[in-house]
Parts: C-alpha cells; structure tokens; sequence
C-alpha cells in the first residue's frame, strides 16, 4: 500500500510535468499549479464610485411675466350674528281686574272631603283648596335619664392595692381615715436566691401614705399565696399550694411612731409571726419565705 | 396606417434615447453569482450614508453592507449573492441623503466559473475553523493524560521476536489467504506511528467480526474508490458529480479506515489513468478526497478514546454516560472533517454549471454512520472473543513528525496558493499554520515559573475555543473597509496565531509535565 502510495505520487508529478510541458499553445497554456482556467477573465470587477462634493447654488432665475386676469370667485360664506337692537317704547294700560270671592267651608264639597275654601272668580270659575287629612300615631319616645344617687350605706370593708416586692399603696377603708397607707416588702439575695427580709407599714413622709393610730391594736394580716409546683424552698415549712399568713397587732394609740416607716415588721420584731393556713399550721420565718415561691399575689387584712 | 406605424415607432425610439444615452454612460460588470461582490464609495460617501442595493431582474433588492470607513474615507459595501440567485440583468442603485436615487452601473449576473474559498470569507472561515479544531486536537493530545491508548488487537501482527513457522501451505491456500497477508504486510511496513495504531485500532472491529471481511475490506475499498472515480468522469467533473457516491465510500471507510485509504488510492489511480490529474491542482483534490474519507475515520477514533478522559468517571449503575458523549463527540467531530474535505474540493476546482451542494444533511448523514460505529466497537471490542489478543496499545510519545509537518506545511502553502495565487502570502500564511506541527515535536527544558499543573487540559474545549475565535476574526474582517482579497488575506494570517499560541502553551505545558529536566527531577538520575 505505501509503495502504490509512492507510485501515484511520482507518476502523478510525471504527469503534471509532462502536461505543463505539453502546452506549449499560449492559447490554452498550462499553469503547473492552477491547470487551465476555464472561465473568462476579467470577471467580478469591483465597481469603484467616487461621490462628488456639493455644487454650488446656481444664480436667481429672472422673474416672469404677469398672468392673465383671474375669473371671479365663488361667494363668500355667511357673516357673523349683529348686536341686539335697542330697548322699545312702554306699551299701554291694560284692562281692569276683577275680584275673587273665597268661601271657607266644611264637610264634603267640590273635591274635598274634611272642609276647605271655595274660590270663585269674575268669570264665574269656581276652584277649591281643601284641609289635610289627619296623620298616624308617632314612634315611641327614647328611654328616660338615670335617677338621683341613694343615701350612703353604712360599715365598709377592705380596699385594693398593688403592692410590688419593694413597695406599694394599698387602700384601706374602716379604721383608716384617709383610706390609703404604703406598704413595703424589702428582701435579701442569700448568695442562691432572694429571701424577704421584712415588711414596712406606713411612710409619713408621702401625703396620705401614713397609717393612722385610729387603726390603734387592730391586726394587721399578710397573706402569701405558695406556687403549686417548683419551689425554691424545699426545707417543709411550707409546701406548694400553702397560703403563709403573717400578723401583728398594732399597738395603742399612744405615741406611734411618726418617721418612716412606721412599723418594721421582721423576724426580731415582737408580736409578728408567719405560719401556713392549714392543719396543722407550720411557723415560718420571713427570711425563710422564698420571693420565688410564691404566686406574685400579696393579701392584706386589718381586722 | 403603415405611415402611422412609423410614425408611432419614431416617437417611441425618440422618448426612448436619453435613457440609453444615460445607460450609456454608466458602466457594465460582469459578475458571477455564489461568492461576495463589492462595491468601493469613496469621496466623503459616509457623510451621506449612502446606501447600495442590487435590483432588477424582478427580484427582491438586495442591500449591500457597509464596512466602518478608511482613513481617506472610502467605504465598501458587500453582498454576498447566493449560489440560486437568478442569473441575468441587474442594476446597482445608491441612496444617499440629499441625492437621489440613482443607477451607477449594470450587472451582467452569470454562472460561477472560478470558484476558490476566497470569494465567500464565510466559507473560508468554516475551512479554517476546522483545520484549527483538528490542529488544536493534536496540540493537546500529547498531554501526559491523553498519551496512553490501551487496545487489545486480535490482529496478530508478526515482530521481529516472533518465531519463524516454516508452514508450506498449497497454492490454493494461500492464495486464499492473500488478501489478509497483503493487508497485514502493508501495516507492518508502516513505521510505528499514531498514523498506523489508528489503521490497527480501525481495523479491528473488522477483524473480530470475520478475518475474511478485514483481508477483503480494502479491496472493496479500492473498488469503490474507482468507481467513485469513473462516475466523476461520467458526470463531466467532480463539480458535477452527486455528494451519494463520495458518501457511500465514506460509509465503507467508517467502518474499515483501512479500506478507505485503499479507496483514495483507488479514486486516485483511476484519475490519473484517465488523464485528469494534469496539475498540482489536481493533486490536491486528489488529497482532499483522502481526507474526506479516511480523516472522518480516524479523528473520531482518536477523540472516542481521549474525550471522555476530560470528565467524571462512569456512573456505577453499569451505564456509561461518559463513554455516550465520548462516541458522540466523535462522531461530529468525523463529521466536520468529512465536510473539511468536501469544502477543500469546493475550494479549488472550476466549475462550468452548477456547484454540486455540501449541505448539513450530508454532514449528518457521515456523524450517524460513525455514531454507530461508536456503538458497534463497543459492543463487539467488549465482547469476549476466542481469538488470541496481542497487547497492541499505544503511547503517543510524538504526535507528529518532521516530515508530517514538512507534508502540512506542502499542503497548506498549495491551498493557500492557488486561493490567493500569492506564492508570498501563502508561504507566510503555510508558516504560520503548520507552526503548530514543528512545535510538536519540540520540547523545552522544565519552567518552574509556569505552574501548568494547576490547569486541566480539555482537549474538547481547548480545540472549540480556538477555532471559536476564527469566527470572530471573521466577524471583524468583515466590518473593515477592506476588498475581498485583502479581507481573505488577514483572514489567513490573523486566524493562525490562536492555534500557534495553543502548540506552545501544549509544548510548554507538556514539556513541565515530562521528567526531562535532571536539576528539577533528580530521582530520574539516581541509583
């Protein structure tokens, strides 16, 4: 195969050799890569324009003749509204009027039904203007304003309040004579949690936040309401759902104390004690009540 | 009424003289349909914007394209006219703002005549685009990863080491076995090469399915090749010789690329007999007819066996995506060097009627035939075959040779040639082009600043982007103010520096990939 590749190529050269020597006519000349063209020449010519500049304007013509005279025109249209005329003389006096007789009646007559009056001209032209008919009954009238206040009642009971952990306004009605005193819960961190420390009755210094010796050996009670669940305080004093009741008995009215607060109330102080409502109840010392064991919701009770 | 007859006619031939007067005055060209025709504005034309169309002949006018302007202002104006456009009378029309409509020149529309690629750039950038892809191929391949291609040959080859059988068949016998023994004596006499594992590798399939068919197969090649050439002397000339013929070798050559060599020699042996090779013109189609059959063969051969090693591994489902786009690939591939080949016959034969058409459908017809090529060496290389397998597998260590650039450099600067008919063009133009095939077989010493490693080689998309960028060239050229000719011309030269920048970047790349460099790579020197 690759010397009958070599073959071919050496006897096709001897060919293209013998061809080009061959043409020896300058007619049909042979060209050793191109062979013999077939075509005509001078064919595709490129087509070369060159674009000119512009030329100059060329010089004013001269001016014509004049035309023949023209035909007449068509009309021309309508003009526009004239200006209103001047105002006209007073005409005559008129004829004289006549009169018309009114009768006022009742009953059915003419068209009426329920009376009316009776109109007659000088013509003898006779016209009626009746009475309306009655109207139905109206709606129902709006209901009626609120009626006096009452007199007062007697006795009275206890009042509201908020009370935060550190301080609060309660009101108080019954022995207080301006029904209103400040109540404050101080507490302490242990180092784990926050215990309450005590509990203050009463702050001169605020108007109306004093607690009045009227209240003189009543007793004060406090009242804590435990959480059902998760208490910090596991020691058994006192357990979930527990309501942990503090009292103290005011003391008499005789020199009660005037700066603030008025009454400290603590483990050391004499006369207040904490213990669970149940039975049988548990003592319970304030530090030992745990701020996060009870419900957020603070009683309190002069009695 | 005759007096009135002559009177009649005297008024017509007198309304009808100022306007041959002014034709006149205007000049008439000759054009051939099937390639690109200018016309050249010059004198401040862009200021007007002018615009040239070709009318007459009771066809749609057709607008020419303007080119940006020279510095002295001219602008060209292009229109490339169809192979089916109708031949006869037209006239070339400006419009300009501020002038009016005028005729400037007729146009006598004729047949195509002369027909070289230069005269449709589009054309001529299709041939290139491709020359650059195949090139782009070859560039790559010699990366470390594509150097290896394993094959198992049935095709028990003789060697030098082999024992020497000292059979006496009988005649009969041995005749019997002649074309087998000629065939494999033929590819021993092929000097171990890419060229010659791709013959075996080919050849294979043939092989496997009966030793009968792979003696017999070029043969039948040969055959077919001179038929093909006996129906292009019937037909009056290759221009006029159906695309059938050429396909029906090119089906053989598929499936045997053996046979079509054997086919090429054969078409080639006939025209010579027969008188037609007279010039190096001749020669070259000659050559461009083996491409057309052997090339599709052979490239998609080479890229079924590389193109799947730029992606993922197989799926483990048994099914092998990869190995599909590894054979499709391919076989486009195949496809456009079948076109190649049929464009490079178009590209330098003359033509007296009409062009035989290289359509897309041909195009498509060979990338079928090698998909299912793809699929049968699949299917029959895998199979499990009784016959004795010789380790046949092949190591690119050098893709080309010197003598197979000298061989490109021959074909392009001949090509190019007789395009152009420039001898000094072409020989730059055949330079630059075959510079690529010199750089092959160059290696440099190790450059350590140039950390190729870091870049995976694609020989797909390295080859697609290179040739990619010829189309944008095109697309340039085609804007400037330029001839045909001169726009032909850049082409040429413009379009092979890509392809020269890729064979360096591969021959660098490729040179810090091989352990040549003893300072870099001490281990290849110790005990």
């Amino acid at each position: 195969m690759k010397k009958f590749a070599v073959i071919l190529i050496v006897l096709s050269l001897t060919r293209i050799g013998v061809a080009y020597a061959d043409s020896t006519n300058s007619a049909d000349s042979q060209n050793y890569f191109f062979g013999t063209k077939s075509a005509a020449e001078n064919l595709n010519q490129v087509l070369a324009l060159l674009v000119g500049p512009k030329g100059d304007p060329g010089p004013a013509g001269v001016a014509g003749k004049d035309g023949l005279i023209g035909m007449d025109g068509k009309d021309g249209v309508d003009g526009l509204p004239g200006a209103p005329g001047a105002v006209g003389a007073t005409g005559p006096a008129g004829p004289a009027g006549s009169s018309v007789l009114a009768v006022a009646f009742t009953g059915a007559q003419g068209t009426c039904t329920t009376g009316g009056v009776k109109f007659t001209d000088g013509a003898g032209t006779v016209t009626y203007t009746c009475n309306g008919l009655n109207g139905s009954a109206g709606a129902t009238g709006a209901t009626g304003a609120t009626g006096a206040t009452g007199p007062a009642g007697t006795g009275g009971g206890g009042g509201g309040g908020t009370i935060g952990y550190g301080q609060g306004e309660v009101s108080v009605t019954g022995c207080e004579a301006d029904n209103k005193m400040i109540v404050n819960f101080t507490r302490v961190f242990t180092g784990t949690d926050f215990v309450f420390n005590s509990f203050s009755i009463g702050n001169p210094t605020i108007t109306d936040g004093d607690i009045k010796n009227t209240c003189a050996q009543r007793t004060i009670s406090i009242y804590l309401k435990i959480r059902s669940s998760g208490l910090v305080n596991t020691s058994g004093n006192y357990i979930a759902n527990d309501i942990v009741k503090c009292s103290y008995t005011l003391p008499v009215a005789a020199g009660w104390p005037t700066s603030n607060p008025q009454f400290t109330l603590n483990s050391s102080t004499s006369g207040f004690a904490c213990a669970t409502v149940r039975s049988p109840s548990t003592a319970v010392a304030v530090s030992e009540l745990y701020t996060a064991d009870y419900t957020d919701r603070i009683g309190f009770e002069i009695g | 009424m005759s007096r009135l007859k002559v009177i009649a006619l005297a008024l017509i031939a007198l309304v009808l003289s100022p306007v041959a007067a002014s034709a006149f005055d205007i000049p008439l060209l000759t054009w051939e349909r099937g390639r690109e025709q200018q016309v050249v504005l010059g004198g401040g034309a862009y200021a007007q914007k002018w615009i040239v169309t070709l009318e007459g002949n009771g066809v749609e006018p057709k607008t020419f394209s303007a080119s940006a302007k020279n510095d002295a202002g001219y602008v060209v104006y292009s229109l490339v006219i169809p192979d089916d456009f109708p031949t006869g009378a037209y006239s070339i029309v400006t419009n300009g703002e501020g002038s009016p409509r005028t005729v400037v020149a007729g146009i006598n529309l004729i047949e195509a005549q002369v027909r070289t690629v230069t005269s449709n750039l589009f054309d001529l950038t299709l041939i290139i685009a491709i020359f650059i892809f195949l090139t782009g191929i070859v560039s790559t391949i010699r990366a470390r990863k594509y150097t290896f291609i394993p094959l198992q040959s049935t095709q028990i080859l003789p060697r030098l080491t082999d024992p020497i059988l000292d059979e006496e068949p009988n005649f009969w016998d041995r005749l019997e076995a002649a074309p087998y023994r000629i065939r494999v004596q033929s590819l021993i006499a092929l000097r171990p090469s890419l060229l010659r594992f791709l013959l075996i590798r080919e050849g294979e399939v043939a092989h496997r399915i009966s030793k009968k068919l792979y003696g017999i197969s070029p043969l039948v090649g040969l055959i077919a090749g001179a038929i093909a050439a006996i129906e292009v002397g019937r037909n009056g000339g290759l221009a006029a010789t159906p695309m059938t013929i050429f396909i029906i070798v090119a089906a053989i050559a598929i499936g045997d690329a053996f046979a079509g060599v054997a086919a090429t020699l054969g078409f080639w042996a006939i025209q010579l007999a027969t008188g037609n090779i007279t010039s190096f013109r001749d020669f070259l189609i000659a050559i461009a007819v083996g491409i057309a059959w052997v090339g599709p063969s052979l490239f998609a051969a080479l890229l079924r066996e590389t193109i799947n090693r730029d992606f993922e591994p197989k799926s483990g489902r048994g099914s092998d995506p990869i190995k599909f786009l590894g054979v499709l690939g391919s076989s486009l591939v195949g496809g456009a060097v079948f076109y190649l080949g049929h464009a490079l016959i178009n590209s330098v034969i003359y033509t007296e009627s009409q062009l035989r058409s290289l359509t897309l459908i041909h195009v498509l017809v060979i990338a079928a035939m090698l998909l299912i090529r793809g699929f049968a060496d699949g299917v029959v290389l895998e199979r499990d075959s009784e016959l004795p397998t010789r380790d046949e597998s092949f190591i690119i260590a050098r893709v080309s040779s010197p003598i197979t650039a000298l061989l490109v450099f021959a074909a392009i600067f001949a090509f190019v040639y007789i395009w152009t008919s420039a001898a000094g063009s072409a020989f730059f133009v055949a330079i630059l082009f075959s510079l690529p095939y010199l750089l092959i077989f160059i290696r440099f010493n190790r450059i350590s600043r140039l950390n190729t490693s870091r870049i995976r080689r694609n020989i797909v998309l390295e080859s697609a982007l290179i040739s990619g960028i010829a189309f944008i060239i095109f697309k340039q050229i085609s804007m400037k103010p330029l001839l045909l000719d001169q726009r032909a011309n850049l082409l040429l030269i413009l379009t092979a520096v890509a392809p020269a920048i890729h064979a360096l970047y591969s021959a660098i790349y490729s040179s810090n990939e091989d352990k040549f460099s003893f300072d870099e790579n001490s281990e290849t020197i110790r005990p």
